[in-house]
């Protein structure tokens, strides 16, 4: 990507500054020299392509010192730029009033004139004018100070910025944002997240996977228990009946209520049979629901006609003479038969409806019969009860006689009866799923097989998501990790490109004093062949490094950037001024240079031999704020200002 | 974009030193990076490289 300088612009605007438009040209030269005196508004123009460049927020006082004079409300900076040959423009707004500011794209590919809020660059570019950079090639000449200060970080925060460095570090912001989504997210189900919280739900979730262990060991024990335990009641019974068949008179009476229960057992089974069948048609099951069903049938919409099979009844009898009725139809009545269908006809399905209707209105039953059935039912089980009992009290008259055999057997059977009611009890405590049991029975899922495995489950998906959570933190960890170690390394890399190409072109520039890097730290630390640390150089030097440095930089840069300096070389002596202008120029595909009359010598001279692709502008102030533009060389040569820097 | 060698020289030496990772999340995380430093790249695809890089969660220090 290349971005090239073709003009700017000014409004109302302090200095000189009250309307200037400067024009480099829609295909610029490369190098442009711009001849100003002081109080003309170098500084301020670089100011204004630095904010305008970068979008930076100005404070309202910032805003108001711009300001011409107090007539004016509102002044304006533009900064017209080819961007891979395509022109655009950046404009910052400036109201004097409310001490606000806006910027404003205008490109010719959009729409209604092409204004647009906002630094509408390409995105690469948005993310590459930072502060840090756009400093160095909208160059401050205090800068070169800086990059040499140890104690400052201007050189590698440059490194950084060019090449993308600071945009790959952001990674670790959306790593860390999207971390913390994952744990918001997590935390509606559990605030464990960290290896400490996972532990303890490991825990828990192993205390419940025990006690479910434990509770499917009793299960199976008590069923296991009760089914030898039912096998033993009736091999006791059967003991029972045989010592009390020994006595002829017993036996007969036995055989009786034997025959009887039979009975008693055929007549409730039957009973139960009517009573389920009596259930499964409502209208019999209570007079009230009889009622209601009658009720809702009267209530269903008025009856209609499946509309694709009735149609044709009504078209075919508005073709009769005669109608059902026995009337003549005549024109009249064919119309109002066929305008009258559609309120009888409807959707197809319509006829199940109609059948839901007939039926509901024509309930019929007998409400009262299931409460015969039960009462019936209950009499069958209280005779049921009475043969018990007659059975018990043959029983207990042989014991009384003194049958021990029949009372060991008695206790027997009382003692397993009571043990197989415990067990029963164990079996319904450890399986019911019926919440009202549950709850009588004070039951939890320490003591419950249902209400375990839903505490197993509960209990897995909390494990399950603080993993999931876990995991996706120590991702994110390690990304950062890799995006830091791979950003040091690439610095690192960058920092030996960067020093050795600076070494070289110093070898050219210093030639008393073989000054070079010895390495890019936050800034640059020197040595010469005469010090391994050198820690003093005069102005000159510290420029002469600081443009070595520079275009190394912006010269091997993955973007071309235009370099524009102010009074590039105002501290450097005559010598070093014609080394430098010979050396620079050519490292950059654009140089835009503001200086001042004094640095026509040595400096701005070593470009008059240049036949080509170099730009002259000499501005001299008019008076009331405005000036006037000079193009050519000329008028450059020939122009005298102030020998002080602005 | 393409990539300066001096991040594509990283990269490798990155790579190779994060033992345990797969073949597929080199390859993604490359992608990542080259998106990046053109600031063409969302939450999904830093979601997606993080998802696919092998990590143990360990027992409890």
């Amino acid at each position: 990507m290349e971005v090239r300088l073709t003009g700017w612009r000014t409004e109302n605007l302090r200095g000189g500054l009250r309307n200037l438009d400067i024009d480099l040209g829609s295909e610029p030269d490369r190098w442009t020299l711009i001849q100003m005196p002081n109080g003309m508004g170098k500084t301020t123009t670089m100011d204004l392509m630095r904010w305008t460049l970068t979008g930076r927020e100005l404070p309202a006082a910032t805003v108001r010192s711009l300001r011409a004079d107090d007539h004016v409300t509102k002044g304006m900076f533009e900064i017209r730029l080819l961007i891979d040959d395509t022109p655009i423009r950046l404009q910052l707004d400036l109201d004097f009033r409310d001490g606000s500011a806006s910027y404003w794209t205008v490109s010719a590919d959009t729409r209604g004139g092409g204004r647009r809020e906002g630094r509408k660059l390409p995105a690469e570019l948005r993310e590459l004018l930072k502060p840090a950079l756009t400093e160095l090639f909208v160059f401050n000449g205090e800068l070169a100070t800086q990059i040499l200060d140890l104690s400052k970080s201007k050189a590698a925060e440059a490194i950084r910025s060019l090449y993308g460095l600071d945009t790959l570090d952001a990674v670790t912001e959306r790593v860390d944002a999207l971390v913390a989504q994952e744990r918001t997210r997590a935390s509606s189900v559990t605030r464990a997240v960290e290896q400490k919280g996972i532990t303890q739900l490991q825990n828990a979730l192993d205390e419940v996977k025990t006690a479910k262990a434990s509770l499917d060991k009793q299960h199976r024990g008590a069923v296991t228990r009760l089914a030898k335990g039912e096998k033993e009641l009736d091999r006791l019974d059967q003991e029972i009946n045989a010592r009390l068949s020994e006595d002829a008179g017993v036996r007969a009476e036995i055989e009786l209520i034997d025959q009887r229960h039979k009975e008693i057992d055929a007549t409730a089974g039957e009973f139960s049979t009517q009573a389920l069948e009596v259930l499964r048609r409502p209208p019999h099951v209570h007079p009230a629901l009889l009622a209601r069903l009658q009720n809702l049938g009267g209530k269903l919409y008025e009856l209609k006609l499946p509309e694709t099979i009735s149609r044709e009844f009504f078209r075919e009898l508005s073709d009769q003479k005669v109608c059902v009725c026995g009337r003549p139809i005549g024109h009249d009545e064919r119309k109002a038969i066929l305008d009258g269908a559609d309120r009888f006809l409807a959707q197809d399905q319509i006829s199940v409806i109609n059948q839901m209707k007939l039926a509901l209105r024509e309930s019929k039953g007998d409400p009262d019969e299931l409460n015969r059935l039960i009462s019936g039912l209950q009499d069958q089980l209280a005779d049921r009860q009475r043969l018990k009992s007659e059975r018990d009290r043959l029983t207990s008259e042989r014991i009384a006689e003194g049958d021990e055999i029949l009372a060991r057997l008695g206790q027997d059977k009382d003692a397993l009866k009571r043990e197989l009611d415990t067990l029963r009890e164990t079996v319904e405590r450890l399986t019911t799923r019926d919440p009202a049991r549950q709850r009588a029975l004070r039951l939890g899922w320490e003591t419950n097989v249902p209400l375990c495995d839903a505490e197993l489950k509960v209990r897995t998906g909390r494990l399950d998501t603080a993993t999931k959570t876990r995991r996706f933190a120590l991702q994110g960890e390690s990304l950062k990790d890799l995006v830091k170690a791979t950003s040091t390394r690439a610095l690192d890399i960058l920092r030996a490109r960067v020093t050795a190409s600076t070494n070289d072109k110093l070898s050219q520039i210093m030639k008393t004093e073989h000054i070079r890097i010895a390495r890019i730290g936050g800034g640059l630390e020197l040595r010469s062949d005469q010090v391994a640390s050198k820690e003093n150089a005069s102005e000159g030097q510290k420029l002469s490094i600081a443009y070595a440095f520079l275009t190394s930089l912006l010269a091997e840069a993955p973007y071309r950037l235009p370099f524009i300096v102010d009074s590039p070389a105002v501290s450097i002596d005559v010598a070093s001024r014609r080394e430098i202008a010979q050396l620079i120029p050519d490292f950059f595909g654009q140089m835009v240079m503001f200086v001042i009359s004094s640095e026509r010598a040595g400096f701005a001279e070593s470009f008059y031999g240049r036949k080509k692709d170099v730009r002259y502008l000499t501005i001299m102030p008019q008076g009331g704020g405005t000036a006037d533009i000079q193009y050519g060389i000329e008028a450059f040569k020939d122009f005298h200002g102030p020998e002080s820097v602005a | 974009m393409n990539i300066d060698p001096a991040i594509t020289e990283a990269l490798d030496s990155t790579l190779a030193a994060a033992k345990g990772q797969t073949d597929d999340f080199k390859k993604r995380f490359r992608t990542l990076v080259s998106l990046v430093l053109t600031s063409n790249y969302q939450d999904a695809d830093v979601r997606r490289v993080m998802e696919s890089l092998a990590v143990t969660v360990g027992p409890e220090d």
